[in-house]
């Protein structure tokens, strides 16, 4: 294969791979969708507008833009794009005017609702759902908006313990209801990160994480009398002045439901032990039934509930009931059904965003690197002139290829830009437009020494990527270092400069070098002015 | 065109002066007005509001007074104010964070709440600099193998003269340092070696086919060879991070503030500080000593 051919096939391995990155990176962002179940069948719709319909057809349920005569329309969606709206960037469902079939949204019968994404509503018998369209590059919690929290142990834990307590976590995480929600170990096994998308009740969120679980049943009879009439729901017990019968580890299994006694409304919570628990849990409860004895259930030593025996309880099946709402009967069942953390977790770093000002922190930092982009851009082709123009498509190829390397780590779930990361794109359009300039001064300069342009092209540009390659090992070398080690937020920035800097390489091997190699064999020597090359020095 | 040629090296004591003068500045900055590091280091809670429309600095400082804040310390941002305060707890930290956002009119979804307690800011600051040593250990024996160790040892010099400066100034200027500003300033180091790497390479070039001139002259030769593009990569990877500084939001500017000193005195660094230092090392090799000794008087 001659030099040419190389130099063209490396054109062809370039394209393929820009080819490749706008396949991921198209679009940018794919509109949100809506999806729904009409018995075994299932359809879904993309919610491109600000408002749609949801309409009945002679085949089930359809989502269209507008109604039209061949539905009945039962629903109507507008986007909710107002910023103080509780639900931000979310969709808000309207019953239709002249539609009987009831809208339910988490079991209540509406007839309007600001819906968060993923949340399952029902129009008549039908299940809806909607999700967020996702965006081709990731988008962080700093940009996206929501609830990120670093959970770490009070004193070192070995990894068992850690992974039980990452288990435990994750069901309350879960528990909140909140959807895309992430729960991993990070940092050798010490720390859990939570990620929240768009949680609306950050301290509510909090709560329900940091409780750190000792779950303890205690007789309300064998505590001295002054304190016996001080139990009750939030009362905080004196350090030590009780003893357990009993703690959370037994319980197999919590939940909350509606209440099917009528003289007692609201929610009632169920739980069940295993051999252990149902054995004492049998013991204690017919020591308790006749005199309707107390048992107070505490949750790190505050009481939440404190439920007098109605019967004594030999299967191991219990229903608690007291004047539950249905949140309250939930966050009981949880906490039940969690049992005791094996450690303590505090929330040792936290970020709430609210997703306004994440967007708005995004468009500040695109534009910033868009600014700089063009202004290096304008510098180049006033300088370089010919080969400043070559150094656009060679950006131009850069930014490209970046991005959708980007994408495809987003589409593969490892990658999530991040402020930090947008720090480190910035920092790479200069790397890139570096290893450019590097590769046009050599050139000139042998080209100034004498050298025919073709000569001048092979050994100039190819010295020039020898410089910049060390130059970006270097930078390479300081960044790995900082994703090993460094904070979670740190470590997006290492990570996006360090794609950048692989990119910025491979586009100076497949594109630039090739280009100026070609160029030098069949323009350059024509309009030596064009290229800023002396006119004397050319003799191709 | 005629390209100009300067005397780096004949300078050299000139620009020692410079750096060493700076590097007092900076050296007495740090011990007698120690770095404020930010919250994110000691613990505490930064809540920052957008869109506050025209509500003044003294209203928030009131506003998060009876919000209960402590000991609310408030600046005004481009987009609205941002409060760092010392540490509540994460659940407190959110509920006063609500309260003063609603006695400002500023909706939930304009409003960032961030806690760090304090043993995990010294966990940040144990890691951040682990992240440091091994860099440097990285760099040097990147350079050591494919250049020199002198190489290394004169461009490692360069870099802590960079990081030096990047400190000092924060300390003079009494900016808060952030894991941010510690990621900008890690990565400085590699960044701020890009120049001098260059002029390296073509001093290394060069050395090859020396023998009409002493070493100090050809290191001279080499970073006028080389200056065009010191000035136009200097300029191409500066005008991206200024433009951050200006542009990027509060954030950001983090980032920024540390890479823009970073560059410069890195640029300067790499002609300044670590040609001039590795010629000089360089000229008391016999080979070298003894061109020196034949061109006495020549220069």
């Amino acid at each position: 294969m001659d030099s040419r051919q190389k130099n063209y096939l490396a054109f062809a391995g370039l394209a393929v791979l820009l080819i490749g990155s706008l396949f991921f990176l198209l679009p940018l962002r794919q509109a949100d969708s809506v999806s729904w179940q009409a018995g075994t069948a299932s359809g879904s719709s993309a919610l491109s507008g600000s408002q749609a319909v949801i309409g009945l057809t002679a085949d089930g349920p359809a989502v269209k833009a507008a109604a039209d005569s061949t539905m009945k329309t039962i629903a109507t969606l507008q986007r909710i794009t107002d910023s103080t709206a509780t639900v931000p960037a979310s969709w808000r469902i309207a019953a239709s005017p002249d539609s009987t079939l009831p809208i339910s949204v988490g079991g209540k019968v509406v007839t309007s609702a600001e819906l968060s994404y993923g949340t399952t509503f029902t129009v008549g018998a039908y299940p809806f759902q909607i999700s967020e369209g996702r965006s081709s590059i990731t988008q962080g919690l700093d940009l996206r908006g929501g609830l990120s929290v670093i959970l770490t142990p009070d004193k070192p834990a070995d990894a068992a313990a850690m992974q039980r307590a990452l288990v435990i976590m994750s069901t309350r995480v879960n528990s909140l209801g909140v959807s895309e929600a992430t729960v991993q170990l990070e940092n050798d096994n010490q720390a859990i990160f939570v990620q929240l998308p768009g949680v609306r009740d950050a301290a509510g969120a909090l709560k329900v994480m940091g409780q750190t679980g000792r779950l303890e049943f205690l007789e309300v009879a064998s505590l001295p009398t002054t304190l016996q009439a001080q139990v009750q729901d939030g009362f905080k017990m004196p350090v030590g002045s009780y003893k357990p019968f009993m703690t959370g580890e037994v319980i197999t299994a919590a939940s909350a439901k509606a209440s099917t006694d009528q003289t007692k409304p609201g929610y009632v919570v169920t739980m069940s032990f295993n051999a252990t628990g149902t054995a004492i849990w049998a013991e204690v409860t017919t020591r308790a039934f006749p005199t309707q004895a107390r048992i107070a259930i505490l949750l790190d030593g505050s009481v939440v509930s404190a439920p007098a025996v109605q019967t004594a309880i030999t299967s191991g099946d219990t229903e608690i009931s007291g004047s539950f709402t249905a949140d309250e009967a939930r966050r009981l069942a949880t906490i039940l059904e969690s049992g005791a953390l094996p450690v303590t977790l505090v929330p040792s770093q936290t970020d709430n965003v609210g997703p306004t000002l994440g967007q708005d922190s995004l468009f500040q930092g695109v534009l910033a690197a868009l600014v700089g982009f063009g202004i290096v851009a304008i510098y180049l082709a006033i300088y370089y002139r010919g080969f400043g123009l070559l150094s656009w498509i060679s950006l131009g190829s850069f930014a490209l290829l970046y991005l959708g390397v980007l994408a495809v780590l987003s589409s593969a779930g490892q990658y999530a830009l991040s402020l930090p990361g947008i720090a480190g794109i910035t920092l790479s359009i200069g790397l890139a437009a570096d290893t450019s300039i590097l590769i046009f001064e050599r050139y000139r300069e042998e080209i100034a020494m004498g050298r025919t342009p073709r000569v001048s092209a092979k050994s100039g540009t190819k010295h020039a990527i020898l410089t910049s390659l060390d130059a970006d090992a270097v930078t390479f070398a300081s960044a790995v270092p900082l994703f090993l080690f460094a904070s979670s937020t740190v470590k997006g920035f290492a990570l996006t400069l360090m794609i950048g800097i692989v990119c910025d390489l491979t586009i100076a091997m497949l594109f630039t070098r090739p280009a100026v190699i070609l160029l030098s064999e069949k323009v350059v020597g024509k309009i030596p002015r064009f290229f800023g090359v002396k006119g004397s020095a050319v003799d191709a | 065109m005629r390209k100009p040629y300067i005397d780096f090296m004949g300078k050299r004591n000139v620009f020692f002066i410079i750096s060493g003068l700076i590097l007092a500045v900076a050296i007495g900055a740090l011990i007698f007005k120690p770095l404020n590091l930010g919250i994110e280091f000691k613990g505490g809670t930064i809540i920052t509001l957008n869109n506050t429309q025209s509500a003044t600095i003294a209203q928030v400082r009131a506003a998060a007074a009876s919000a209960g804040v402590p000991d609310a310390e408030v600046q005004a941002t481009d987009r609205g104010f941002r409060v760092r305060s010392t540490e509540v707890g994460s659940v407190t930290a959110e509920q006063q964070a609500s309260a003063l956002a609603a006695s400002l009119k500023v909706a939930a979804t304009d409003l960032q709440v961030s806690t760090i307690g304090p043993e995990w800011g010294t966990d940040i600051t144990n890691k951040a600099l682990l992240a440091l040593v091994v860099s440097l250990i990285a760099i040097l024996v990147y350079i050591s193998v494919r250049f020199e160790y002198k190489m290394a040892v004169t461009g490692v010099v360069a870099l802590v003269h960079d990081a030096l400066i990047t400190l000092g100034i924060y300390a003079l200027l009494g900016r808060p340092v952030t894991p941010n500003t510690v990621a900008a300033l890690l990565t400085i180091l590699g960044y701020s070696l890009y120049d001098t790497i260059v002029v390296f390479h073509r001093i290394r070039e060069n050395t090859q086919s020396l023998s009409k001139t002493t070493f100090m002259q050809m290191a001279n030769d080499s970073l006028n060879q080389v200056l065009a593009r010191w000035v136009n990569t200097g300029l191409s990877s500066l005008i991206p991070v200024v433009c951050l500084l200006l542009l990027g939001g509060e954030t950001l500017r983090d980032f920024a503030f540390a890479l823009t000193i970073g560059l410069v005195s890195g640029a300067y660094s790499s002609v300044a500080v670590a040609s001039p230092l590795y010629a000089m090392w360089k000229e008391r090799e016999p080979r070298y000593l003894a061109l020196a000794k034949k061109f006495a008087g020549a220069k």
